[in-house]
Protein backbone atom coordinates (compact mmCIF):
# COMPACT_ATOMS: atom_id res chain seq x y z
CA UNK A 1 0.00 0.00 0.00
CA UNK A 2 1.41 3.33 -0.87
CA UNK A 3 2.20 5.95 2.43
CA UNK A 4 0.95 9.13 0.39
CA UNK A 5 -2.69 7.57 0.47
CA UNK A 6 -4.86 8.47 3.30
CA UNK A 7 -6.03 6.34 5.69
CA UNK A 8 -10.06 7.32 5.41
CA UNK A 9 -11.24 9.17 2.83
CA UNK A 10 -14.48 9.91 2.96
CA UNK A 11 -17.07 11.90 -0.32
CA UNK A 12 -20.44 12.97 0.59
CA UNK A 13 -20.95 10.02 2.62
CA UNK A 14 -25.04 9.99 3.51
CA UNK A 15 -27.35 7.92 5.49
CA UNK A 16 -31.10 8.08 5.82
CA UNK A 17 -33.78 6.25 7.42
CA UNK A 18 -36.72 6.92 5.79
CA UNK A 19 -38.05 10.56 6.20
CA UNK A 20 -35.11 10.39 9.79
CA UNK A 21 -32.18 11.87 9.38
CA UNK A 22 -28.74 9.89 9.51
CA UNK A 23 -25.76 11.73 8.03
CA UNK A 24 -25.59 13.98 5.30
CA UNK A 25 -22.77 14.53 2.72
CA UNK A 26 -19.91 13.92 4.75
CA UNK A 27 -16.97 14.13 3.69
CA UNK A 28 -13.26 14.15 5.49
CA UNK A 29 -10.36 12.78 5.39
CA UNK A 30 -7.78 10.76 7.84
CA UNK A 31 -3.92 10.80 7.22
CA UNK A 32 -2.10 7.96 7.36
CA UNK A 33 -0.18 7.60 10.75
CA UNK A 34 -2.60 10.24 12.50
CA UNK A 35 -4.65 10.08 15.80
CA UNK A 36 -8.29 11.82 14.34
CA UNK A 37 -10.72 12.84 16.62
CA UNK A 38 -14.53 12.37 15.48
CA UNK A 39 -16.25 14.84 17.78
CA UNK A 40 -20.06 15.15 18.38
CA UNK A 41 -22.84 15.21 21.20
CA UNK A 42 -24.57 11.94 21.03
CA UNK A 43 -26.84 11.13 18.38
CA UNK A 44 -24.71 13.67 15.84
CA UNK A 45 -24.28 11.11 13.57
CA UNK A 46 -20.52 9.40 14.98
CA UNK A 47 -21.73 5.84 15.15
CA UNK A 48 -23.72 6.12 11.85
CA UNK A 49 -20.60 6.93 10.22
CA UNK A 50 -18.64 4.78 11.64
CA UNK A 51 -21.64 2.08 10.97
CA UNK A 52 -21.56 3.11 7.20
CA UNK A 53 -17.56 2.82 7.12
CA UNK A 54 -17.37 -0.80 8.90
CA UNK A 55 -20.23 -2.01 6.31
CA UNK A 56 -23.14 -2.48 8.74
CA UNK A 57 -25.16 -0.20 7.36
CA UNK A 58 -25.76 0.70 3.76
CA UNK A 59 -24.90 4.29 2.72
CA UNK A 60 -27.48 6.18 0.88
CA UNK A 61 -25.01 7.87 -0.95
CA UNK A 62 -21.67 9.09 -1.30
CA UNK A 63 -18.18 7.00 -1.61
CA UNK A 64 -15.53 6.00 0.82
CA UNK A 65 -12.05 4.39 0.50
CA UNK A 66 -10.40 3.30 3.61
CA UNK A 67 -6.82 2.14 3.03
CA UNK A 68 -6.77 3.12 -0.30
CA UNK A 69 -9.86 0.12 -0.97
CA UNK A 70 -13.43 1.03 -1.46
CA UNK A 71 -15.25 0.25 1.74
CA UNK A 72 -18.17 -1.56 -0.18
CA UNK A 73 -16.81 -3.67 -2.33
CA UNK A 74 -13.13 -4.60 -0.60
CA UNK A 75 -14.76 -5.03 2.94
CA UNK A 76 -13.02 -8.27 3.27
CA UNK A 77 -9.46 -7.03 2.61
CA UNK A 78 -10.07 -4.08 4.82
CA UNK A 79 -11.24 -5.74 7.81
CA UNK A 80 -8.38 -7.88 7.81
CA UNK A 81 -6.58 -4.91 8.59
CA UNK A 82 -8.93 -2.86 10.44
CA UNK A 83 -9.52 -3.10 14.17
CA UNK A 84 -12.92 -1.55 15.62
CA UNK A 85 -14.05 -1.50 18.98
CA UNK A 86 -18.23 -0.24 19.01
CA UNK A 87 -19.61 1.94 21.73
CA UNK A 88 -21.64 -0.47 23.25
CA UNK A 89 -18.91 -3.58 22.72
CA UNK A 90 -21.58 -7.19 23.31
CA UNK A 91 -19.66 -10.48 23.43
CA UNK A 92 -20.97 -13.62 24.14
CA UNK A 93 -22.55 -14.07 27.40
CA UNK A 94 -21.36 -17.49 28.23
CA UNK A 95 -17.94 -17.60 26.70
CA UNK A 96 -14.67 -16.61 29.22
CA UNK A 97 -12.99 -13.54 28.19
CA UNK A 98 -10.11 -16.34 26.85
CA UNK A 99 -12.33 -17.70 24.29
CA UNK A 100 -13.52 -14.61 22.92
CA UNK A 101 -10.47 -13.24 22.60
CA UNK A 102 -9.14 -16.49 20.84
CA UNK A 103 -12.51 -16.80 18.68
CA UNK A 104 -11.95 -13.02 17.03
CA UNK A 105 -7.98 -13.98 16.36
CA UNK A 106 -8.93 -17.34 15.01
CA UNK A 107 -11.52 -15.93 12.57
CA UNK A 108 -8.91 -13.61 11.55
CA UNK A 109 -6.58 -17.03 11.06
CA UNK A 110 -4.29 -15.71 13.24
CA UNK A 111 -2.28 -16.20 15.95
CA UNK A 112 -2.42 -13.44 18.22
CA UNK A 113 -1.62 -14.92 21.74
CA UNK A 114 1.07 -12.87 22.37
CA UNK A 115 -0.20 -9.62 21.15
CA UNK A 116 -3.18 -10.49 23.61
CA UNK A 117 -1.60 -11.79 26.36
CA UNK A 118 0.31 -8.18 26.82
CA UNK A 119 -2.68 -5.95 26.15
CA UNK A 120 -4.76 -8.04 28.92
CA UNK A 121 -1.70 -7.38 31.22
CA UNK A 122 -1.44 -3.73 30.73
CA UNK A 123 -5.49 -3.50 30.41
CA UNK A 124 -5.68 -5.74 33.67
CA UNK A 125 -8.28 -8.14 31.51
CA UNK A 126 -9.06 -11.17 33.89
CA UNK A 127 -9.60 -14.13 31.01
CA UNK A 128 -11.01 -16.45 33.34
CA UNK A 129 -14.18 -14.38 33.79
CA UNK A 130 -17.39 -14.96 31.59
CA UNK A 131 -18.51 -11.92 29.73
CA UNK A 132 -21.90 -12.19 31.62
CA UNK A 133 -19.59 -11.31 34.93
CA UNK A 134 -17.99 -8.28 33.34
CA UNK A 135 -19.26 -4.56 34.00
CA UNK A 136 -19.36 -2.12 30.97
CA UNK A 137 -15.81 -1.17 31.43
CA UNK A 138 -14.65 -4.25 31.82
CA UNK A 139 -16.24 -5.55 28.64
CA UNK A 140 -14.71 -2.16 26.75
CA UNK A 141 -11.40 -3.44 27.69
CA UNK A 142 -12.10 -6.49 26.44
CA UNK A 143 -13.10 -4.69 22.98
CA UNK A 144 -9.95 -2.99 22.87
CA UNK A 145 -7.81 -6.46 22.90
CA UNK A 146 -9.77 -7.45 20.11
CA UNK A 147 -9.77 -4.19 18.49
CA UNK A 148 -5.74 -4.19 18.63
CA UNK A 149 -4.83 -7.57 18.61
CA UNK A 150 -3.86 -7.80 15.12
CA UNK A 151 -1.50 -5.27 15.01
CA UNK A 152 -3.79 -3.41 12.47
CA UNK A 153 -3.08 -0.12 10.58
CA UNK A 154 -6.34 1.38 11.37
CA UNK A 155 -7.78 1.82 14.48
CA UNK A 156 -11.63 2.52 14.19
CA UNK A 157 -12.56 3.31 17.55
CA UNK A 158 -16.31 4.65 18.87
CA UNK A 159 -16.41 6.56 21.93
CA UNK A 160 -13.61 4.04 23.10
CA UNK A 161 -13.13 5.53 26.97
CA UNK A 162 -16.97 5.54 28.22
CA UNK A 163 -17.10 3.18 31.00
CA UNK A 164 -13.50 2.98 31.23
CA UNK A 165 -11.86 4.01 34.63
CA UNK A 166 -9.28 6.66 34.12
CA UNK A 167 -6.16 4.68 35.17
CA UNK A 168 -7.72 2.55 32.27
CA UNK A 169 -8.18 5.24 30.15
CA UNK A 170 -4.55 6.44 30.12
CA UNK A 171 -3.22 3.07 29.53
CA UNK A 172 -5.41 2.46 26.20
CA UNK A 173 -4.07 6.17 25.17
CA UNK A 174 -0.82 5.45 25.46
CA UNK A 175 -1.33 1.93 24.34
CA UNK A 176 -2.83 3.81 20.71
CA UNK A 177 0.30 6.44 20.92
CA UNK A 178 2.48 3.06 20.85
CA UNK A 179 0.85 1.64 18.09
CA UNK A 180 0.75 4.57 16.13
CA UNK A 181 4.22 5.58 16.57
CA UNK A 182 4.59 2.32 14.82
CA UNK A 183 2.59 3.59 11.96
CA UNK A 184 -0.86 2.76 12.58
CA UNK A 185 -3.80 5.37 11.84
CA UNK A 186 -6.66 5.99 15.08
CA UNK A 187 -9.41 7.19 14.05
CA UNK A 188 -11.53 8.07 17.50
CA UNK A 189 -15.29 9.42 18.14
CA UNK A 190 -16.01 11.36 21.36
CA UNK A 191 -18.05 13.34 22.96
CA UNK A 192 -15.09 14.01 25.63
CA UNK A 193 -13.84 17.43 24.66
CA UNK A 194 -10.56 16.80 26.75
CA UNK A 195 -9.32 13.59 25.54
CA UNK A 196 -9.56 14.60 21.72
CA UNK A 197 -7.96 17.57 22.59
CA UNK A 198 -5.35 15.66 24.75
CA UNK A 199 -4.42 13.22 22.23
CA UNK A 200 -5.38 14.35 18.38
CA UNK A 201 -3.92 16.06 16.01
CA UNK A 202 -6.75 17.03 13.77
CA UNK A 203 -10.49 16.64 14.58
CA UNK A 204 -14.04 16.80 12.60
CA UNK A 205 -17.28 18.19 14.55
CA UNK A 206 -20.35 16.41 13.25
CA UNK A 207 -23.46 18.16 14.19
CA UNK A 208 -27.80 16.50 13.33
CA UNK A 209 -25.90 14.34 11.10
CA UNK A 210 -23.86 17.42 9.00
CA UNK A 211 -20.07 17.81 9.24
CA UNK A 212 -19.89 21.59 10.65
CA UNK A 213 -15.95 21.46 11.04
CA UNK A 214 -12.32 19.65 10.00
CA UNK A 215 -9.41 21.16 11.24
CA UNK A 216 -6.33 20.68 12.79
CA UNK A 217 -6.87 20.84 16.88
CA UNK A 218 -4.94 24.34 16.84
CA UNK A 219 -7.20 25.88 14.22
CA UNK A 220 -10.15 24.77 15.21
CA UNK A 221 -9.86 26.95 18.45
CA UNK A 222 -8.39 29.89 16.26
CA UNK A 223 -11.98 31.02 14.62
CA UNK A 224 -13.63 34.60 14.29
CA UNK A 225 -15.45 34.14 17.20
CA UNK A 226 -13.73 35.64 20.58
CA UNK A 227 -14.60 34.71 24.37
CA UNK A 228 -15.28 37.90 26.11
CA UNK A 229 -16.10 37.92 29.92
CA UNK A 230 -17.49 41.21 31.08
CA UNK A 231 -16.89 42.55 34.89
CA UNK A 232 -20.02 44.84 36.28
CA UNK A 233 -23.19 43.62 33.73
CA UNK A 234 -25.30 41.08 34.79
CA UNK A 235 -26.58 40.19 30.92
CA UNK A 236 -26.23 41.74 27.35
CA UNK A 237 -28.44 41.79 24.33
CA UNK A 238 -26.26 41.66 21.59
CA UNK A 239 -26.25 40.25 18.23
CA UNK A 240 -23.61 37.37 17.51
CA UNK A 241 -23.36 37.08 21.08
CA UNK A 242 -24.00 33.11 22.50
CA UNK A 243 -23.59 30.65 25.06
CA UNK A 244 -24.15 33.69 27.63
CA UNK A 245 -23.38 32.42 30.74
CA UNK A 246 -24.84 35.04 33.66
CA UNK A 247 -22.63 35.43 36.85
CA UNK A 248 -23.57 37.90 39.89
CA UNK A 249 -21.92 40.33 38.77
CA UNK A 250 -20.39 39.45 35.46
CA UNK A 251 -20.97 37.69 31.68
CA UNK A 252 -19.33 35.50 29.99
CA UNK A 253 -19.96 34.24 25.93
CA UNK A 254 -18.47 33.60 22.27
CA UNK A 255 -18.83 36.61 20.48
CA UNK A 256 -19.14 36.17 16.72
CA UNK A 257 -20.22 39.66 15.30
CA UNK A 258 -18.16 42.95 14.59
CA UNK A 259 -15.82 43.84 17.44
CA UNK A 260 -17.54 47.58 16.94
CA UNK A 261 -20.72 46.96 17.24
CA UNK A 262 -19.87 45.38 20.60
CA UNK A 263 -17.61 48.32 21.73
CA UNK A 264 -20.63 49.73 21.02
CA UNK A 265 -22.99 48.50 22.99
CA UNK A 266 -20.51 48.62 26.11
CA UNK A 267 -19.92 53.02 25.39
CA UNK A 268 -22.12 53.72 28.52
CA UNK A 269 -22.19 51.13 30.35
CA UNK A 270 -20.30 50.97 33.64
CA UNK A 271 -18.31 48.00 33.72
CA UNK A 272 -15.02 47.32 35.62
CA UNK A 273 -13.31 44.78 33.70
CA UNK A 274 -13.44 43.40 30.29
CA UNK A 275 -11.73 40.20 28.74
CA UNK A 276 -11.85 39.43 24.80
CA UNK A 277 -9.72 36.40 23.98
CA UNK A 278 -9.32 33.65 21.40
CA UNK A 279 -12.06 31.13 22.68
CA UNK A 280 -11.05 27.50 24.18
CA UNK A 281 -11.24 24.42 22.25
CA UNK A 282 -13.83 23.89 24.57
CA UNK A 283 -15.51 27.17 23.66
CA UNK A 284 -15.72 26.45 20.41
CA UNK A 285 -17.26 23.14 20.88
CA UNK A 286 -19.97 24.63 22.34
CA UNK A 287 -20.11 27.31 19.84
CA UNK A 288 -20.82 24.96 17.59
CA UNK A 289 -23.03 23.07 19.20
CA UNK A 290 -25.02 26.44 20.33
CA UNK A 291 -25.39 27.67 17.10
CA UNK A 292 -28.50 26.72 15.29
CA UNK A 293 -28.62 25.87 11.27
CA UNK B 1 -14.77 -23.13 9.81
CA UNK B 2 -14.30 -21.32 12.95
CA UNK B 3 -18.02 -19.45 13.16
CA UNK B 4 -19.13 -23.12 12.22
CA UNK B 5 -17.65 -24.46 15.44
CA UNK B 6 -18.64 -21.90 17.18
CA UNK B 7 -22.22 -21.97 16.46
CA UNK B 8 -21.98 -25.57 17.17
CA UNK B 9 -20.57 -24.66 20.92
CA UNK B 10 -23.14 -22.34 21.09
CA UNK B 11 -25.89 -24.52 20.72
CA UNK B 12 -24.46 -27.88 22.26
CA UNK B 13 -26.79 -26.92 25.57
CA UNK B 14 -29.52 -26.69 23.98
CA UNK B 15 -28.96 -29.35 21.54
CA UNK B 16 -28.87 -31.53 24.53
CA UNK B 17 -32.06 -30.72 26.73
CA UNK B 18 -34.22 -30.95 23.38
CA UNK B 19 -32.21 -34.34 22.31
CA UNK B 20 -32.93 -35.80 26.03
CA UNK B 21 -36.54 -34.09 26.44
CA UNK B 22 -37.78 -35.23 22.73
CA UNK B 23 -35.60 -38.81 23.17
CA UNK B 24 -36.40 -40.09 26.56
CA UNK B 25 -40.40 -38.98 25.57
CA UNK B 26 -39.89 -41.67 22.81
CA UNK B 27 -38.19 -43.80 24.44
CA UNK B 28 -40.96 -43.77 27.25
CA UNK B 29 -43.30 -44.35 24.69
CA UNK B 30 -41.47 -46.86 23.61
CA UNK B 31 -41.03 -48.91 26.96
CA UNK B 32 -45.20 -48.39 27.41
CA UNK B 33 -45.54 -50.29 24.16
CA UNK B 34 -45.83 -54.05 25.82
CA UNK B 35 -48.29 -52.94 28.66
CA UNK B 36 -50.37 -50.80 26.11
CA UNK B 37 -50.52 -53.51 23.39
CA UNK B 38 -52.04 -55.83 26.32
CA UNK B 39 -54.19 -53.48 27.66
CA UNK B 40 -55.54 -52.22 23.76
CA UNK B 41 -56.21 -55.59 22.45
CA UNK B 42 -59.90 -54.86 22.40
CA UNK B 43 -60.01 -50.98 21.44
CA UNK B 44 -57.77 -51.50 18.16
CA UNK B 45 -60.81 -51.81 16.46
CA UNK B 46 -63.01 -48.72 18.23
CA UNK B 47 -59.49 -46.54 18.13
CA UNK B 48 -59.93 -46.87 13.90
CA UNK B 49 -63.21 -46.11 13.78
CA UNK B 50 -63.16 -42.93 15.26
CA UNK B 51 -63.59 -40.85 12.25
CA UNK B 52 -61.72 -37.79 11.97
CA UNK B 53 -60.05 -38.42 14.98
CA UNK B 54 -58.92 -41.62 13.72
CA UNK B 55 -58.03 -40.19 10.02
CA UNK B 56 -55.67 -37.28 11.57
CA UNK B 57 -53.80 -39.57 13.53
CA UNK B 58 -53.21 -42.14 11.18
CA UNK B 59 -55.17 -44.79 13.29
CA UNK B 60 -57.29 -45.83 10.48
CA UNK B 61 -54.70 -46.80 8.82
CA UNK B 62 -52.48 -49.10 11.29
CA UNK B 63 -54.06 -51.02 14.41
CA UNK B 64 -52.33 -49.08 17.10
CA UNK B 65 -51.41 -52.55 18.93
CA UNK B 66 -48.91 -52.99 16.18
CA UNK B 67 -45.75 -51.14 17.13
CA UNK B 68 -45.62 -49.72 13.97
CA UNK B 69 -49.21 -48.04 14.78
CA UNK B 70 -48.21 -47.44 18.11
CA UNK B 71 -45.46 -45.80 16.43
CA UNK B 72 -47.25 -43.71 14.31
CA UNK B 73 -49.79 -42.15 16.17
CA UNK B 74 -47.87 -41.53 19.41
CA UNK B 75 -44.17 -42.08 18.84
CA UNK B 76 -44.56 -40.27 15.64
CA UNK B 77 -46.17 -37.76 16.86
CA UNK B 78 -44.15 -36.98 19.70
CA UNK B 79 -40.88 -36.70 17.38
CA UNK B 80 -42.28 -34.91 14.96
CA UNK B 81 -43.95 -32.03 17.61
CA UNK B 82 -40.80 -31.38 19.29
CA UNK B 83 -38.20 -31.47 16.09
CA UNK B 84 -40.01 -29.67 14.31
CA UNK B 85 -40.02 -26.90 17.07
CA UNK B 86 -36.50 -27.59 17.56
CA UNK B 87 -35.55 -26.80 14.23
CA UNK B 88 -38.01 -23.62 14.11
CA UNK B 89 -35.96 -22.64 17.48
CA UNK B 90 -32.91 -22.98 15.62
CA UNK B 91 -33.76 -21.28 12.65
CA UNK B 92 -35.44 -18.34 13.98
CA UNK B 93 -32.63 -17.52 16.70
CA UNK B 94 -29.90 -18.22 14.23
CA UNK B 95 -29.30 -14.62 12.68
CA UNK B 96 -31.70 -12.02 14.32
CA UNK B 97 -30.03 -13.19 18.63
CA UNK B 98 -26.75 -11.76 17.06
CA UNK B 99 -29.10 -8.26 17.08
CA UNK B 100 -31.15 -9.11 20.02
CA UNK B 101 -27.78 -9.89 21.97
CA UNK B 102 -25.78 -7.14 20.10
CA UNK B 103 -23.16 -9.16 19.14
CA UNK B 104 -23.55 -8.37 15.73
CA UNK B 105 -21.29 -5.78 15.37
CA UNK B 106 -18.56 -7.38 16.82
CA UNK B 107 -19.13 -10.66 14.57
CA UNK B 108 -19.97 -8.55 11.75
CA UNK B 109 -16.98 -6.58 11.81
CA UNK B 110 -13.97 -9.60 12.06
CA UNK B 111 -13.20 -10.65 8.61
CA UNK B 112 -16.22 -12.83 8.10
CA UNK B 113 -18.61 -11.99 5.08
CA UNK B 114 -22.11 -11.87 5.31
CA UNK B 115 -22.26 -15.21 3.36
CA UNK B 116 -19.56 -16.37 5.24
CA UNK B 117 -21.84 -15.49 8.58
CA UNK B 118 -24.91 -17.04 6.86
CA UNK B 119 -23.17 -20.65 5.78
CA UNK B 120 -21.77 -20.74 8.80
CA UNK B 121 -24.75 -21.02 10.84
CA UNK B 122 -26.65 -22.76 8.19
CA UNK B 123 -24.04 -25.18 8.06
CA UNK B 124 -24.03 -25.54 11.76
CA UNK B 125 -28.03 -26.27 11.91
CA UNK B 126 -27.56 -28.69 8.96
CA UNK B 127 -25.27 -30.58 11.51
CA UNK B 128 -27.17 -30.29 14.31
CA UNK B 129 -30.46 -31.51 12.32
CA UNK B 130 -28.91 -34.28 11.31
CA UNK B 131 -27.48 -35.42 14.50
CA UNK B 132 -30.85 -35.01 16.05
CA UNK B 133 -32.18 -37.31 13.51
CA UNK B 134 -29.29 -39.83 13.81
CA UNK B 135 -29.00 -39.84 17.29
CA UNK B 136 -33.48 -40.30 17.57
CA UNK B 137 -32.89 -43.17 15.04
CA UNK B 138 -30.57 -45.10 17.02
CA UNK B 139 -33.14 -44.29 20.61
CA UNK B 140 -35.83 -46.02 18.22
CA UNK B 141 -33.78 -48.88 17.04
CA UNK B 142 -32.31 -49.77 20.85
CA UNK B 143 -35.74 -49.14 22.56
CA UNK B 144 -37.51 -51.49 20.24
CA UNK B 145 -35.00 -53.78 20.66
CA UNK B 146 -35.04 -53.79 24.51
CA UNK B 147 -38.49 -54.23 24.45
CA UNK B 148 -37.56 -57.63 22.13
CA UNK B 149 -39.76 -56.09 19.19
CA UNK B 150 -38.71 -55.06 15.68
CA UNK B 151 -39.54 -52.71 13.71
CA UNK B 152 -39.76 -52.44 9.94
CA UNK B 153 -36.30 -50.64 9.22
CA UNK B 154 -37.04 -49.32 5.70
CA UNK B 155 -39.76 -47.74 7.06
CA UNK B 156 -38.27 -46.19 10.27
CA UNK B 157 -35.20 -45.07 8.12
CA UNK B 158 -37.44 -43.14 5.69
CA UNK B 159 -39.50 -41.70 8.55
CA UNK B 160 -36.43 -40.48 9.69
CA UNK B 161 -34.86 -38.88 6.72
CA UNK B 162 -38.19 -37.19 6.14
CA UNK B 163 -38.42 -35.60 9.31
CA UNK B 164 -35.12 -34.64 8.61
CA UNK B 165 -36.02 -32.88 5.11
CA UNK B 166 -39.40 -31.31 7.23
CA UNK B 167 -37.14 -30.08 9.74
CA UNK B 168 -34.38 -28.53 7.54
CA UNK B 169 -37.38 -27.25 5.90
CA UNK B 170 -38.62 -25.39 8.97
CA UNK B 171 -35.21 -24.45 9.65
CA UNK B 172 -35.24 -22.83 6.67
CA UNK B 173 -38.32 -20.73 6.58
CA UNK B 174 -37.31 -20.03 9.80
CA UNK B 175 -33.93 -18.67 9.16
CA UNK B 176 -34.99 -16.39 6.08
CA UNK B 177 -37.45 -14.83 9.10
CA UNK B 178 -34.76 -14.53 11.28
CA UNK B 179 -32.79 -12.84 7.96
CA UNK B 180 -35.68 -10.35 7.78
CA UNK B 181 -36.09 -9.81 11.05
CA UNK B 182 -34.26 -7.56 14.06
CA UNK B 183 -36.20 -9.09 16.84
CA UNK B 184 -35.92 -12.75 18.32
CA UNK B 185 -38.84 -13.87 16.60
CA UNK B 186 -38.77 -16.94 18.88
CA UNK B 187 -42.77 -16.95 19.31
CA UNK B 188 -42.92 -16.94 15.87
CA UNK B 189 -40.82 -19.89 14.78
CA UNK B 190 -42.89 -21.94 17.62
CA UNK B 191 -46.21 -20.62 16.70
CA UNK B 192 -45.29 -21.71 12.58
CA UNK B 193 -44.06 -25.18 13.89
CA UNK B 194 -47.20 -25.80 15.61
CA UNK B 195 -49.32 -24.18 13.10
CA UNK B 196 -48.30 -25.98 10.25
CA UNK B 197 -48.38 -29.18 12.25
CA UNK B 198 -52.22 -28.40 12.78
CA UNK B 199 -52.71 -28.17 9.21
CA UNK B 200 -51.46 -31.42 8.19
CA UNK B 201 -54.09 -32.72 10.91
CA UNK B 202 -56.81 -30.68 9.13
CA UNK B 203 -55.23 -31.84 5.74
CA UNK B 204 -56.49 -35.50 6.54
CA UNK B 205 -59.73 -34.73 8.39
CA UNK B 206 -61.55 -33.49 5.40
CA UNK B 207 -60.82 -33.82 1.45
CA UNK B 208 -61.44 -29.92 0.87
CA UNK B 209 -58.40 -29.19 2.74
CA UNK B 210 -56.26 -32.08 1.52
CA UNK B 211 -54.66 -29.38 -0.60
CA UNK B 212 -52.76 -28.53 2.63
CA UNK B 213 -50.71 -31.34 2.29
CA UNK B 214 -48.55 -29.35 0.04
CA UNK B 215 -48.26 -26.55 2.19
CA UNK B 216 -47.12 -28.39 5.59
CA UNK B 217 -44.25 -30.53 5.69
CA UNK B 218 -45.48 -32.83 8.67
CA UNK B 219 -47.58 -34.28 5.31
CA UNK B 220 -44.59 -35.90 3.89
CA UNK B 221 -43.26 -36.92 7.06
CA UNK B 222 -45.94 -38.15 8.86
CA UNK B 223 -45.56 -41.89 10.61
CA UNK B 224 -48.44 -43.75 9.61
CA UNK B 225 -47.84 -42.21 6.17
CA UNK B 226 -44.69 -43.48 5.65
CA UNK B 227 -45.24 -46.64 8.08
CA UNK B 228 -48.40 -47.99 5.73
CA UNK B 229 -46.68 -47.13 2.48
CA UNK B 230 -42.88 -48.11 3.11
CA UNK B 231 -41.79 -44.99 1.19
CA UNK B 232 -42.43 -41.05 1.21
CA UNK B 233 -44.87 -39.29 -1.00
CA UNK B 234 -42.15 -37.84 -3.71
CA UNK B 235 -44.72 -34.71 -4.18
CA UNK B 236 -44.98 -33.04 -1.49
CA UNK B 237 -41.78 -33.90 -0.16
CA UNK B 238 -40.23 -31.83 -3.21
CA UNK B 239 -42.14 -29.32 -2.80
CA UNK B 240 -40.96 -28.87 0.40
CA UNK B 241 -37.26 -28.98 -1.10
CA UNK B 242 -38.48 -26.14 -3.02
CA UNK B 243 -39.52 -24.24 0.24
CA UNK B 244 -36.28 -25.19 1.64
CA UNK B 245 -34.12 -23.77 -0.94
CA UNK B 246 -35.95 -20.76 -2.30
CA UNK B 247 -35.86 -19.68 1.57
CA UNK B 248 -32.42 -19.78 1.77
CA UNK B 249 -32.41 -18.23 -0.84
CA UNK B 250 -34.49 -15.29 0.51
CA UNK B 251 -32.68 -15.23 3.40
CA UNK B 252 -29.19 -14.76 1.73
CA UNK B 253 -30.74 -12.13 -0.76
CA UNK B 254 -32.24 -9.70 2.49
CA UNK B 255 -29.37 -10.43 4.70
CA UNK B 256 -26.38 -9.24 2.35
CA UNK B 257 -28.42 -6.05 2.45
CA UNK B 258 -29.89 -4.99 4.74
CA UNK B 259 -28.57 -2.79 7.56
CA UNK B 260 -27.42 -4.47 10.82
CA UNK B 261 -28.75 -3.24 14.14
CA UNK B 262 -26.12 -2.03 16.90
Amino acid sequence: MQSTQKAIDIRGLTKTYGHNRGIDNVSFSVDRGEIFGFLGPNGAGKSTTIRCLMGLIKPTGGAADILGMDFLTQRHDIMKRVGYMPSETQFYPSMKVSEVIRFAADVRGMDCREEAAKLCERLKVDTNKRVEELSLGNRKKVGIVCAMQHKPELFLFDEPTSGLDPLIQAEFFELVQEYVSGGTTCFLSSHVLSEVKKYCGRAAIIKEGRLIATDTIENLAHTNAKSVRIVGLRDIALDGAENIIRHDNAVEFIYNGNINALIGELWDKKITDLTIEEPSLDDVFMHYYGTDE
Amino acid sequence: MTLYKHELKMNRMSFAVWFLGVASMCAFCVFLFPVMEESMGDLSDAFASMGGFSAAFGMDQLPITTLEGFFGTEIGTIYALGGGMYAALLGIAALSKEETAHTAEFLHTLTLSRRGILTGKLAAIVTLLAAFGLLHYGVFLSASALIGESIDLRSLTFFTLAQSLCQLELAAVCFALSALSKRSGLGVGLGLALVLYVLDLVSRITDKAAFLQYITPFSYANATDIFVNRGIEAIPACVGGVVALTALATAYFIYTRRDIAA
